[in-house]
């Protein structure tokens, strides 16, 4: 062995010493799975499009997170093309932790809707489990999205800021893993770059004079698609996340 | 003028208190807010963290209400609605830690300061529960208790504290459990209190200055290296302020004779009853002084004075190893007074040196009357023997224990422990035995006096050098004990016996004998460990010893009122050496939850009997004595253990001397020189789990053993019914128990528990030359409902016991008769007004299906009511009545090979005292008493 070598094992020990200090700011990738299969195989109007959707099952799109301790944006890395485009949502969602503020840029169909309310409270469930995601150790929680469906996340608490994918947050760390029960639509980090991120640059355009509430959005989509149809379920769906 | 002041304030703090409580509890109940707060430190850099997160959970359905991070200095504060919750404080590096807290409109505020976080381990992780005051935890796999979370009655002493502490119990004879597992160590801060006796600790310490309980598991001191025995321990771990100064009590307590104490076969002289105690201690830094008197005439004396080594020539290094353990007050026989006092201190010499010392002095005389019946079955016969029997013995002993602890770098310790014992003793007997026949007609009559000094002598010293490795888990013990003892007897034996129907054999004996034993003996052990990976852990053994015992016994007979005729038939000169040496490996298991062990030892044992009279024998023993162990431990409250040993034991010499022993005519017994090494096959195991939370709990052991070779003794009678035994080895003796113990707690004022007991016996003997078998199998169930208040002002509980047991003798002709023994028991003690308190308790026993006179039904009723005086209320005057109805009387049946005995004991019954207490402290004033580490 010569020096050199034992001079870079040297360091990394050095280095490799646990420095208490807390991460505030970061950029996450993370990968969404879905299985459009297990989505679409009982929706009607999905029908035609099933010959596509049983040979592509599982949707891969990347996303990413910019976040520092006051404000996170969460949107797509790139838009799929063809047809896949419309099998899934692609919103952009920006959480601001300082004025308990969201606003999203939610994709209807090619429809650019903004919204604009307060931060998402969830009621998380702790438990003891743990599991590595992207090098960092997990707890996983339980957030009951109805009485029957059950949705997973792992935070880990190295990441200080209480943000995550899509609308989520209110855990004592970032969320690195979403996942419904059925593992229907997944969310996992692929990788953590702690840099000082900048999310101010990322904002995407918001156009003022349409933001709405939640409310007001769902009420318009209820009255177009009506409540007994499609309304209720595209409006369950869209602010599941 | 300055104490008005704060009177005044402490008036105004509690009327505002009153006042707020008042207002909340008329406008709504939950609309109370809690706090948590406290700090985090890193107790290896002593630096505050800052990393963690501290995390409120919603016991009821796991949601997170809140959480927060530590400030610059780990400080923590967070106010949020009241609720029971789970705090998680959860770090990188660190295991998680949980705090279990339950507040009430009275505690709502959690504080935690200077909290550590645990390391990062294969160990299971900390739980701490704030159910009460304080919390109660594991830290590890130790389980602490704080002490001033449970409230205790004023003046309690740590046994009473240990009443109140859920998962442990404490049983009429002092006997502690955890968790339903006996606890078989007491140790006060850390060490040994007076030696192994632990009711020195926990009926004299005042709870007061106990800050916590711990209760853990440890290896077995007494138990060779490498055994895998692990006993509980208990530390009674003090507070600051308790082990800065001095605190003690003494009583004093009287009934100026004034009460009558004669019971039905009893003698009273009417001398005064009295007990009276003193218990002093003093500490500074690290020096440790210890002073205790005690002294009555009654039972009640406040420890087991009846110590099993109490007369000698209990064998070598063997023996049991838990008697004496939780030892408390066993059902005294006979009419006592004990005097006994000692002296403890212990000191850190130097940084590398650690010394103890205790001197105990014991000072004891018991008379004892006795009236047995025996029946006795043969194949062609049966008959009867009366024994009456009035015993005075005097015992007097010395003892001495030094312990030097040795730090001799930062891997290796070295203990030295001498220990010397000097011991003396008279005892004075009368007895007269009767036989009757089958028709009960008296054949014959024999009185024995007999009177008998002991003066004995020991000393020893233990010394064991531990040396760990930088390598984890590699590790050296060498172990060296040596011990020499010396016991003397003389004994003067007068007999006369009076055959009725053939008067040609009436005899009687005169003779004085003398007695010598010396033994000498070294024991040396090496134990070394090592991992050879990750799970597997292999243990080599080594074990050697060379004892050496003589014994000299001389008869003379007397001749004129002179002991000059040499008697040589009851007179030898014997010694035995015995040289053996063991080695064994072990291989241990380990991964995650399951602890596998399995092992064999090879052992040869040579031994050399000499008598003088002519007979010699050299004998030498091969054995392969395997073992194995397996564990499984699910979390630190729940585990299960299943363990299976082989031993061999050597018979004692007395077994083993080939003189009669003829100080009773009628019952003579002889030692056997050919009697071999016994070997046993032993099976056991536990299971227990305990929640915390509510209190539940479960324990269940079980026990069997086989031996082969067993000690036992082939009895033949002769025609009057006298007898002559000797020891022999049979086979296929065993024994077995279960038990099965739980508390099912209600409300947290409720515990109910149920206990089962199954015991299974068989035991062969030789009567008459033939084979006698007895199989002797007992059921015990006893149920027990505890009520405890929250407050402990107002205690009561009930309960009841039911035993069958049914013998069996395959030689038997009539004595195969199952009997029972119930008794229902309650207790209740109330705190009344004008600082006054009343306790009593009840026991009635009914005995069924025995010999006639021996069914006995009784009830006694014991009460005490005490007032406290002085602002402290640290003076205690009470008033103390025993066994009210005078009812008392010892009646037990035991059965034996062909015998079954039924004996009634003279004990003490009624009597009165007036007590009077005082406790004292350098503490002038109640202080609140600083917090350590969590």
């Amino acid at each position: 062995m010569d020096i050199g070598r034992l001079i870079t094992i040297a360091l990394l020990f050095l280095f490799a010493v646990p420095v208490q200090s807390q991460v505030t700011s970061a950029v996450i990738e993370y990968e969404r799975r879905t299985n459009v299969y297990k989505l679409y195989k009982d929706v009607d109007r999905m029908q035609g499009m099933m010959d596509y959707i049983k040979k592509n099952k599982i949707m891969k799109e990347t996303f990413t997170l910019y976040f520092n301790d006051s404000i996170s944006v969460f949107k797509a890395k790139e838009s799929p093309e063809g047809m896949a485009a419309w099998l899934t949502q692609r919103n952009v969602t920006i959480q601001d932790f300082t004025l308990n503020k969201r606003t999203q840029v939610l994709d209807l169909w090619g429809n650019q809707v903004f919204l604009r309310d307060t931060l998402k409270e969830r009621e998380w469930k702790i438990t003891y489990d743990k599991r590595m995601i992207a090098g960092y150790e997990c707890r996983k929680v339980i957030w009951m999205l109805n009485d029957s469906t059950k949705i997973y996340a792992w935070y880990s608490d190295e990441l200080a800021v209480s943000g995550g994918p899509e609308t989520f947050n209110g855990l004592p760390g970032t969320i690195l893993g979403v996942a419904t029960e059925d593992g229907g639509v997944v969310y996992f980090a692929k990788n953590v770059e702690i840099i000082e991120a900048d999310p101010i640059a990322e904002l995407p355009k918001i156009k003022e004079k349409d933001v709405k509430t939640q409310a007001e959005i769902s009420s318009e989509i209820i009255s177009r698609f009506g409540k007994d149809n499609n309304g209720a379920a595209i409006v369950e769906r869209m602010f599941a996340w | 003028m300055n104490t008005l002041l704060i009177i005044e304030t402490h008036l105004m703090r509690n009327l505002i208190a009153i006042l707020i409580l008042t207002v909340t509890l008329v406008g709504s109940g939950f609309s109370q807010e809690m706090t948590l707060k406290g700090n985090l430190v890193d107790t290896t850099n002593n630096v505050p963290v800052q990393s963690a997160v501290i995390m409120v959970i919603r016991l009821s359905d796991s949601v997170l209400l809140n959480y927060s991070r530590p400030d610059k200095n780990g400080a923590f504060n967070m106010v949020m609605p009241m609720d029971t919750v789970e705090v998680i404080i959860s770090n990188k590096g660190n295991d998680d830690k949980s705090i279990f807290y339950f507040p009430s409109p009275k505690n709502l505020t959690l504080d935690l300061p200077d909290l550590s976080l645990p390391h990062e381990s294969d160990e299971l992780a900390e739980i701490m529960i704030v159910a009460y005051k304080e919390p109660i935890y594991f830290r590890g796999d130790t389980l602490v208790y704080v002490a001033d979370s449970f409230a205790v009655k004023q003046n309690a002493v740590v046994e009473d504290l240990l009443k109140k502490l859920p998962g442990i119990t404490v049983d009429g004879e002092g006997k502690i459990s955890s968790q339903g597992r006996e606890v078989n160590k007491i140790l006060v801060d850390g060490d040994e209190f007076f030696g192994d006796d632990p009711t020195i600790a926990t009926k004299n310490l005042g709870a007061d200055g106990v800050e916590s309980v711990q209760v853990y598991e440890a290896d077995d001191e007494n138990a060779e290296a490498g055994s895998d025995e692990k006993i509980q321990v208990m530390d009674l771990k003090l507070k600051e302020g308790a082990k800065k100064g001095y605190f003690g009590r003494a009583s004093g307590a009287s009934d100026f004779g004034l009460t009558n104490a004669l019971s039905e076969t009893g003698t009273n002289d009417f001398k005064p009853f009295y007990e009276g105690e003193m218990l002093f201690n003093k500490f500074s830094g690290k020096k440790k002084f210890s002073f205790f008197a005690l002294g009555s005439n009654t039972p009640r004396s406040g420890f087991n004075w009846a110590e099993a080594n109490k007369f000698g020539l209990t064998n070598e290094y063997s023996g049991n190893r838990y008697s004496g353990m939780g030892g408390g007050q066993v059902q005294l026989q006979g009419v006592p007074r004990t005097f006994k006092s000692g002296l403890y201190f212990s000191d850190q010499i130097s940084k590398k040196i650690k010394m103890k010392f205790d001197y105990t002095y014991n000072n004891n005389d018991l008379t004892t009357t006795k009236d047995e019946t025996s029946q006795y079955f043969l194949a062609d016969t049966t008959y009867y023997t009366d024994d009456q029997s009035t015993k005075l013995e005097e015992f007097e002993s010395h003892l001495v224990n030094l312990d030097f602890d040795i730090k001799v770098d930062s891997l290796s310790t070295l203990r030295v422990r001498p220990r010397f014992k000097y011991n003396k003793s008279k005892a004075l007997g009368f007895s007269q035995t009767s036989f009757r026949s089958a028709d009960l007609d008296t054949t014959s009559l024999t009185n024995i006096n007999d009177e008998n000094t002991q003066n004995n002598y020991e000393a020893g010293v233990r010394t064991a050098f531990n040396k760990k490795f930088k390598k984890k888990k590699r590790h050296l013990t060498v172990n060296y004990n040596f011990k020499l003892t010396d016991y003397a007897s003389d004994l003067t034996l007068k007999t006369n016996s009076d055959y009725f129907l053939t008067p040609s054999l009436n005899d009687s004996i005169d003779q004085r004998q003398t007695q010598a034993l010396t033994t000498t003996s070294h024991q040396g052990q090496i134990y070394y460990t090592e991992p050879l990976n990750e799970k597997f852990l292999l243990g080599i053994d080594y074990l050697t010893n060379y004892s050496d015992n003589k014994q000299n016994k001389i008869t003379n007979n007397s001749i004129g009122g002179e002991y000059i005729d040499f008697d040589d038939s009851l007179s030898n000169d014997f010694s035995t050496q015995r040289f053996l040496n063991r080695g064994g490996l072990k291989l241990t298991y380990k991964k995650s939850k399951v602890t596998t062990t399995i092992g064999a030892q090879f052992r040869n044992i040579q031994i050399n009997n000499v008598a003088v009279n002519g007979a010699s024998i050299k004998q030498s023993f091969n054995d392969v004595l395997p073992n194995a162990s397996m564990m499984l431990k699910f979390s630190n409250s729940k585990r299960i253990r299943v363990m299976y040993s082989t031993s061999a034991m050597q018979p004692s010499i007395t077994q083993l001397q080939p003189v009669p022993d003829n100080s009773d005519p009628n019952r003579i017994s002889i030692g056997n020189l050919n009697l071999e090494p016994n070997y046993t096959h032993r099976i056991n195991g536990f299971f227990n789990t305990w929640k915390a939370l509510t209190g539940f709990y479960a324990w269940s052991q079980f026990n069997y053993s086989i031996t082969n070779n067993d000690f036992s003794t082939s009895t033949t009678f002769d025609s009057l019914g006298r007898t002559i035994s000797q020891a022999v080895n049979v086979d296929g003796n065993q024994n077995g128990n279960f038990l099965f113990s739980t508390g099912l707690p209600i409300k947290k004022v409720v515990k109910i528990t149920p206990t089962v007991n199954l015991n299974y016996n068989k035991f062969s003997s030789y009567i008459n030359t033939s084979l006698n078998t007895t199989q002797t199998s007992t059921a015990n169930g006893s149920l027990k409902m505890e009520y405890t208040s929250k407050s402990d002002s107002l205690n009561f509980s009930l309960g009841g016991s039911y035993g069958y047991s049914s013998p069996k003798s395959t030689l038997s002709f009539g004595n195969n008769q199952p009997f029972i023994t119930q008794t229902i028991f309650g207790t209740f003690e109330v705190e009344l007004p004008f600082k006054l308190s009343f306790e009593t308790d009840a026991t009635y026993t009914i005995n069924a299906q025995r010999a006639d006179g021996y069914n006995l039904n009784f009830l006694i009723i014991n009460a005490e009511l005490s007032r406290r005086f002085l602002k402290t209320e640290n003076l205690v005057v009470s008033l103390v009545g025993n066994d009210i109805l005078n009812q008392n009387i010892i009646a037990n049946r035991t059965i034996q090979g062909n015998t079954i005995t039924d004996n009634r004991t003279s004990i003490i019954s009624r009597y009165f005292l007036l007590k009077v207490m005082l406790k004292f402290n350098n503490r002038r004033a109640k202080e609140e008493d600083p917090r350590g580490h969590w």
